[in-house]
């Protein structure tokens, strides 16, 4: 290499070398960055994870959407790819914690909506099929007809089973104002259901799916004289109502869902009446307790003024004899029934002291309130005391003074004028008057 | 090192190389940015050079350059010289770019940056000596100072010359020679011009 071109060389070589800015440098490095990052067909480790991350929330997303369109189209019918999906979405729905109104409402919504799918079914199979089967159009026919029975029978089976439930969730409801409400629900489901199967009666009454060969008639012979039975078939298929309905296994649809109906229509009423009788007898009950209690309240209050005196067997006797009592000796009616440890206001408790009187086991109601363990030795009366102190133990002079005192106890009481009561025992032949506010009184006790 | 960056079809891989794919494309992004780091200046010198001395155009030409590049990263290959290999890209994309903006390249602007803040702190005889090249490699046809500033400036080998122009190695050899040949040419006549005047 000669001189020159050696310093020309030296000359370039000492060109200075250039540098790029930092802005320069940070401006492409973020570029380069982005376009790593942006570029589809390149899966950076982050867009990767990203993509990776998308699968679940896509497949959750066609989750959603396609149980949304199941759930909310009524053109998802029985027999459809999506109609489990349906029916599990609607069981979502199924009120857990809801009351039996809400249970009622639920099932009344199910039922309704299956006959929506009866429409879809009939209207699905209406349009005019173009098919192509193996096998003579007949038998395509009959085989079409079997379904589409199939499809109405387990559509309307669920409807009249979802009403059914909603029947029974119905008696749970006690309350006659809420039942009405449900009642009337019910009853305008039934009534559209009504509307629905009295539409679509022609063509339930005779289901008959029409197959209109295509194909010309020489052809078909042709054909089904090589290969009679695999010969494929062009034909129409369309379900169109018979002009003299012929009894078919079908045929029967129609009137097995109207006798549903009606059977349901019937046990609606039954279960509304029977509601409404339990709701009479809770009232006139409530009425028996209310006037119950105001009587025994009125008791309580005039216990206090009542006299010991007349607490006596005699007021028990007549009571029992159905002699009218006064107001007064209620409240001791009331103290008497205490101590036996019966209930408020139970003729059984006075049952029982006029058993105990009529035994002889008790003499008067003073001795009856007396408690047998709080007394086991019994009391000396007065004039026993007066006599046994004057004449220590001498059988003449106690029984002289003992009568005498008791002559004189007598006279005492007789002077005071205590009222009397003849007491009705056991063989009195005498009989008693009938009292009509006892008998009022009785018969409350016992429809308490 | 993984030549692959960008795996083209993500059907037909199993989960275990898509995992290996992405992490190798990361790690390949990774390549990339090292050899970016190790050739900026570099190119951007080159382009700096090659757009007429304008700085902006210059940079604006590099991203463009290294973006080009990391899109066709995957078509690189372990045993060829990097070097050769973005130098071509950028040799490519600058004929595109003068095809394109042939016409709007303001000459005007370009000698105005002749002297550019760079230049500033030299020394004059430096500067001198710079402008005189410069002027000399003015004389040449494109592809010519591109060969110039290529084998001399930045260093290239005839072999990666020859990759770049996509020539044979005696080809290139024969054209750097009638270069150098030319730019003696040009200075004899310009220093006889000079000894001329000088007398005058």
């Amino acid at each position: 290499m000669n001189t020159f071109e050696s310093q020309i060389e030296q000359a370039i070589q000492r060109l200075p070398e250039r540098r790029l800015s930092w802005m320069a440098d940070w401006r492409i490095k973020r570029r380069l960055k982005r376009s790593a990052e942006a570029l589809n067909s390149s899966p950076t480790f982050r867009s990767f994870w990203y993509s990776l991350a998308m699968v679940p929330v896509a497949m959750a997303l066609l989750l959603v959407s396609a149980g949304t369109y199941a759930f909310q189209s009524s053109a998802v019918v029985r027999g459809d790819f999506l109609y489990p999906v349906k029916t599990r979405v609607e069981a979502v729905f199924y009120p857990v914690v809801g009351d039996s109104e809400e249970r009622v409402a639920y099932h009344l919504w199910l039922s309704e909506r299956r006959y929506a799918e009866v429409g879809e079914i009939l209207r699905r199979k209406s349009l005019q099929q173009k098919k192509v089967a193996f096998i003579p159009a007949a038998r395509a026919a009959e085989s079409e007809e079997d379904e589409l029975d199939r499809l109405l029978r387990e559509t309307l089976g669920e409807a009249q089973k979802n009403m059914g439930e909603a029947l029974q969730s119905m008696k749970e409801i006690k309350q006659p104002e809420r039942l009405n409400v449900v009642k009337a629900q019910v009853q305008e489901t039934l009534n559209k259901q009504k509307k629905v199967i009295q539409a679509a009666a022609p063509v339930l009454k005779a289901v008959k799916v029409q197959a209109v060969e295509v194909v010309s008639d020489e052809s078909l012979k042709k054909a089904e004289a090589v290969q009679p039975v695999s010969v494929p078939y062009e034909m129409e298929l369309t379900v169109v109502p018979a002009e003299v309905p012929q009894p078919k296994p079908a045929s029967d649809l129609e009137e097995l869902v109207s006798a549903q109906i009606a059977e349901q229509e019937l046990l609606l009423q039954q279960i509304v009446s029977e509601v409404e009788v339990a709701e009479v007898m809770r009232l006139e009950v409530e009425a028996a307790e209310a006037e119950v209690a105001a009587l025994l309240q009125e008791e309580v209050m005039v216990q206090d003024d009542v006299v010991e005196e007349r607490t006596s067997v005699p007021v028990i006797a007549a009571r029992s004899s159905q002699v009218p009592v006064p107001e007064d000796e209620r409240g001791a009616e009331l103290s008497l029934l205490e101590r036996h440890d019966f209930s408020v206001g139970s003729e059984r408790a006075l049952l029982e002291a006029q058993g105990e009187i009529a035994s002889g086991q008790v003499s008067t109601f003073e001795e009856l309130l007396s408690e047998p363990a709080s007394t086991p030795a019994p009391k000396k009366s007065k004039c026993e005391a007066e006599a046994e102190q004057k004449c220590q133990k001498e059988e003449p002079c106690f029984r002289t003074v003992l009568n005498q005192c008791e002559e004189r106890e007598n006279q005492k009481k007789s002077q005071a004028g205590p009222i009397q009561f003849e007491i009705p025992l056991e063989g009195d032949s005498q009989p008693a008057p009938v009292n009509p506010e006892l008998n009022q009184e009785r018969g409350l006790l016992e429809q308490h | 090192m993984s030549t692959t960056i960008f795996p083209l079809q993500w059907t037909g891989f199993s989960f275990g190389d898509r995992l290996t794919l992405a992490k190798s494309a990361v790690m390949d992004y990774a390549d990339f940015e090292n050899y970016y780091h190790q050739y900026k200046h570099k190119i951007y010198s080159y382009l700096y050079y090659r757009s007429g001395r304008n700085r902006e155009l210059a940079e604006d030409l590099a991203s463009e350059v290294f973006l080009k590049a990391l899109d066709k990263f995957e078509s690189y290959r372990e045993h060829q010289s990097f070097q050769a290999w973005i130098y071509a890209i950028a040799h490519n994309h600058l004929i595109d770019f003068f095809r394109k903006n042939k016409k709007t390249v303001d000459l005007e602007e370009v000698e105005n940056l002749l002297e550019s803040n760079a230049d500033v702190d030299r020394p004059l005889e430096q500067r001198l000596a710079s402008e005189q090249v410069m002027e000399l490699l003015d004389h040449l046809s494109d592809s010519e100072r591109e060969l110039v500033l290529m084998r001399y400036h930045q260093g290239l080998s005839h072999q990666e010359l020859a990759e770049i122009l996509d020539r044979a190695e005696g080809n290139i050899r024969v054209m750097l020679h009638r270069a150098l040949a030319k730019m003696k040419k040009y200075a004899t006549h310009s220093l006889a011009a000079f000894l001329v005047f000088f007398l005058i």
